[in-house]
């Protein structure tokens, strides 16, 4: 009873608490990940791997790395995808865009994006490659990043320098991380070709507040190292 | 009481023994812990009335929650700040306008906004469809679900076919010898020159099949999908000439195995159960609602 008591003090502390603060307070912070772990293993691993290690077959990204598709990796940021999910028909879902599937007749729906075709789609890859520094023809990635930048609309998403963007989810091109697939040519032409949307559940009908943020603080303690905050 | 003084500690401990005593206080132990649970989950349980706002909510509005997780969000929406980096004003800005929303659409609801606004309706529809496709959303199937149903469903699951066609018009009279230089070996160009051709440009370079099919119509398409590499199709009589389908480059469609196709099937297996549910919760809907509907309506 005693013990039951603590714990509902302690949650309602960590409730009150600025999310972002927690992980500076180590007690509160250890009390929730304690709580977060089976919860991740529970709820998250089947997606992201029981160590949040990720999958890139899946598409599930890789919680231990400071890569982070949605928000800068803080409590807050990891907090809101838990609660509202990705593209999880949740009206407060992350849900501001997709990748589109480029080789196929209408792939920007009522944006009036047109179709590539197999070479428009090899000279985008040859550009990406170059953006990397990885071996391209040069050619090829002189019209890509025609293409990028104008018909194919990537910029969009992606911004003018490949970086990405994180407040819509679009990842960063330049950085060797991939969020689907090794990277090879193969595995980026079968993004470009037929697109992405990946999904990550709304958990605010299944978790409790208490659940959600201990989660969040369990996901927050796998990432190695973050960058600096995000702006303010 | 008399008894009290002849009860010795190792009579309590003794459960072979009948203790009145431990009875009592084991009862009344038995009775406060009884009243505690009933009074926590009294004054815990979902809409219960109360003057403490829980700690995962900022405010409370007729018993509404506004929650404290919305609340950042709408802090860093607005402002662009986290909570630590926010002013009393903007933290005081931001709650009020949660609580003003709040108490419009608790009005709303008393006037019954959804019965006259054609807006609120169609959100109001929208939002129940979005409920109901999220619950699917957080069961994630099997891999033995996903299999099974990609074995269903496997012809869906191929890439695109790519092909590399050229359109050629010749006189009417010569394209039947042109098609014989083509299947010859002779480059087109040569042939096109030879014969008094050209090229019609319906197509260009590599294309996969659906951009072929656009550009060439169904007709030609299917003519030039089922030839091969190096392929001349028979001359086709048009008002501006003899075409010849000359294909360079033919790749049809290969079928993907299940790990290549898996997140594609994961998202047909999703909208699937989402239209089960959609039509499951609609024909709930109507079995238990009372419709009565005009004679004149009536088939």
């Amino acid at each position: 009873m005693a013990l039951f008591v603590r714990d509902k003090a302690v949650e309602a502390r960590l409730l009150r608490a600025d999310p972002d603060a927690i992980a500076a307070d180590a007690g509160l912070n250890r009390f929730a990940i304690r709580r977060g772990a089976p919860i991740f293993r529970a709820r998250c691993a089947s997606c992201h791997g029981d160590h949040g290690e990720g999958d890139p077959n899946r598409g599930a990204p890789d919680l231990t790395d400071q890569d982070w598709l949605y928000g800068a990796g803080e409590v807050s940021d990891i907090e809101r995808v838990v609660d509202y999910g990705i593209r999880a028909h949740n009206p407060k879902s992350w849900n501001l865009a997709v990748m589109p599937a480029l080789a196929t007749p209408n792939p920007g729906g009522e944006k009036g994006l047109q179709p590539l075709s197999p070479g428009d789609i090899d000279d985008v890859i040859d550009f990406l490659m170059q953006v990397e520094n990885r071996p391209h023809d040069a050619a090829g990635a002189a019209r890509g990043g025609v293409i990028y930048s104008t018909r194919g609309a990537c910029y969009d998403c992606h911004g003018a320098d490949a970086g990405g963007d994180a407040a819509i989810g679009a990842p960063n091109l330049t950085d060797r991380i991939w969020l689907y697939g090794d990277g090879s040519r193969a595995a980026i032409f079968q993004s470009i070709a037929h697109g992405r949307q990946g999904v990550c559940p709304a958990w605010i009908k299944t978790l409790s507040p208490a659940q959600i943020r201990e989660v969040a603080l369990y996901v927050h303690s796998l990432s190695k190292g973050r960058a600096t905050a995000k702006g303010r | 009481m008399a008894f009290q003084s002849s009860i010795t500690a190792s009579e309590w401990r003794d459960i072979q023994k009948v203790s009145p005593q431990r009875s009592l206080v084991l009862m009344a132990l038995g009775a406060v812990v009884g009243l505690g649970v009933a009074g926590y989950a009294l004054f815990t349980a979902k809409g219960t009335s109360t003057l403490v706002v829980p700690p995962e909510d900022v405010a409370l509005v007729n018993q509404q929650p506004i929650s404290r997780s919305d609340f950042l969000i709408q802090l860093q929406t607005l402002f662009g700040v986290d909570l630590a980096h926010s002013t009393v004003a903007e933290r005081q800005k931001v709650l009020n306008d949660m609580i003003r929303e709040e108490l419009f659409v608790q009005r709303g609801k008393e006037l019954d906004v959804a019965g006259i606004d054609p807006d609120v309706r169609t959100a109001m529809v929208n939002a129940v469809e979005q409920e109901i496709a999220a619950d699917a959303m957080t069961t994630q199937p099997s891999d033995d679900k996903l299999r099974a149903f990609y074995q269903a469903h496997q012809d869906r699951y191929a890439s695109e076919g790519t092909i590399t066609v050229r359109d050629l018009v010749f006189p009417k009279d010569r394209a039947t010898e042109a098609a014989n230089a083509l299947k010859a070996g002779a480059p087109a160009d040569a042939v096109l020159a030879r014969f008094d051709g050209h090229d019609s440009r319906r197509t260009k370079d590599k294309e996969f099949y659906f951009a072929a099919k656009i550009h060439l119509g169904d007709r030609d398409f299917a003519i030039a999908r089922a030839l091969p590499n190096g392929g001349v199709s028979a001359p086709l009589r048009e008002s501006d000439g003899s075409h010849l389908l000359y294909v360079l480059n033919n790749k049809p469609p290969v079928p993907m195995d299940f790990a290549q196709a898996r997140q594609q099937v994961l998202t047909d297996y999703r909208d699937n159960a989402i239209s089960r549910l959609r039509s499951g919760d609609e024909a709930f809907f109507r079995k238990r609602a009372n419709i009565l509907i005009a004679q004149d309506l009536k088939r």
